[in-house]
């Protein structure tokens, strides 16, 4: 499929889902991170509490991605990552993504994100300026990669609210679970 | 009136609920008490706690609400109307009020509670109070920024019909 061909699909399926009001979900976002932050004295605590939090709504959100989505499964990695950042990511946030970064061995990939949802109108104070606000899309996209057989990491590298120009996720493919693995993933 | 129209975001509804019960979860995850009375009110106040952010902010980037009066029943209109239909995509269904500051607002088919279907089960009564408590700090929070101190509570008639009751302090 083209790129165009994906945003076009992201689009419908855009149009297929119900939606809520956007400051709704910032903020609920906001107040919960806020509760964190106070149950919490570490931040890396934190950082990784919000990661579970997104991949228990990744490994539910990806059935109704599969559902809407109208698409045929996808060719590999690379195109899953034109799926993920054209498609997925504006079904659920109502924004697109773009795929850039990939390393030579088509396992590593960065999504640059202009415009964050989850952020909207949010500043951080300095002391928290080594929390991954966000950090719960990394969580979201490792649970549903996993869901379609891709084991993932994924990090926030850059982030606006921390002072960078973009919002950026690193995401690197650590295997690929399926029962033929190929030699390159093979755990030893 | 005038004004440009709010320009609106969005995101699947799916998503925003998954993060609620996400919420929730943080609510009664740093709970402690092994009384389970005592732990329900804590988990309780918590929740109602982050409704009431949620609340409070909302209000202060509603431009309409620049054009409102101080009279507590046209506040309260506002928020049956405007921020019902921004949070729960259509208004209160009806607003009485004892004018001695006590209002109840019915909502008939509460957007919120739709998703639970059928479902009786411990664990969806228990969600539903969970969701009734953060609309509670929601409307508490929206109230409180418009100038008006108050407690909410609410009650389910039957799912999803339900009262939220604002006793003005």
């Amino acid at each position: 499929m083209s790129a165009r061909s994906h945003a076009r699909a992201g689009d419908v399926a855009w149009g297929r889902m119900t939606k809520v009001n956007g400051e709704l979900f910032a903020l609920t976002y906001g107040a919960m991170v806020k509760r964190l932050l106070e149950d919490h004295s570490e931040i890396d605590e934190v950082n990784e509490h919000l990661e579970k939090m997104g991949y228990n709504i990744g490994i539910r959100l990806v059935d109704e991605f599969l559902a809407k989505s109208g698409l045929p499964p996808c060719s590999g990695f690379v195109e899953t990552a034109e799926v993920v950042a054209k498609v997925a990511f504006r079904m659920f946030l109502g924004v697109t993504a773009d795929v850039t970064g990939w390393n030579p061995e088509g396992t590593v990939f960065s999504l640059l994100l202009a415009d964050n949802p989850l952020a909207e109108f949010v500043e951080l104070p300095r002391q928290y300026r080594t929390l991954s606000y966000s950090n719960i899309l990394c969580g979201v996209l490792r649970g549903a990669l996993e869901m379609i057989q891709y084991r993932v990491e994924v990090q926030f590298v850059r982030d606006v609210l921390r002072g960078d120009d973009v919002n950026e996720l690193r995401v690197e493919l650590k295997e690929i679970m399926n029962e033929e693995m190929s030699e390159e993933y093979k755990e030893d | 009136m005038s004004g440009a129209p709010e320009i609106e975001s969005s995101v699947a509804e799916s998503f925003f609920e998954l993060l609620m019960f996400e919420a929730f979860r943080v609510a009664k995850d740093s709970v402690s008490s092994e009384d389970p009375e005592a732990r329900a009110q804590l988990v309780k106040g918590r929740i109602e706690a982050m409704g009431f952010d949620v609340g409070y902010r909302k209000i202060e980037r509603s431009a309409s609400v620049k054009l409102l009066g101080r009279h507590p029943l046209e506040l309260i209109k506002f928020v049956c109307k405007d921020l019902w239909l921004s949070l729960f995509q259509k208004q209160a269904d009806r607003l009485q009020t004892n004018h001695r500051g006590m209002f109840v607002l019915n909502d008939g088919n509460f957007h919120w509670l739709k998703r639970l279907g059928k479902r009786r089960d411990p664990s969806a009564l228990e969600l539903s109070e969970h969701i009734l408590d953060f609309a509670c700090g929601i409307l508490r929070g929206a109230l409180t920024n418009l100038g008006i101190q108050s407690a909410v509570y609410a009650e389910i008639k039957e799912i999803p019909s339900c009262t939220f009751t604002v006793k003005v302090k």
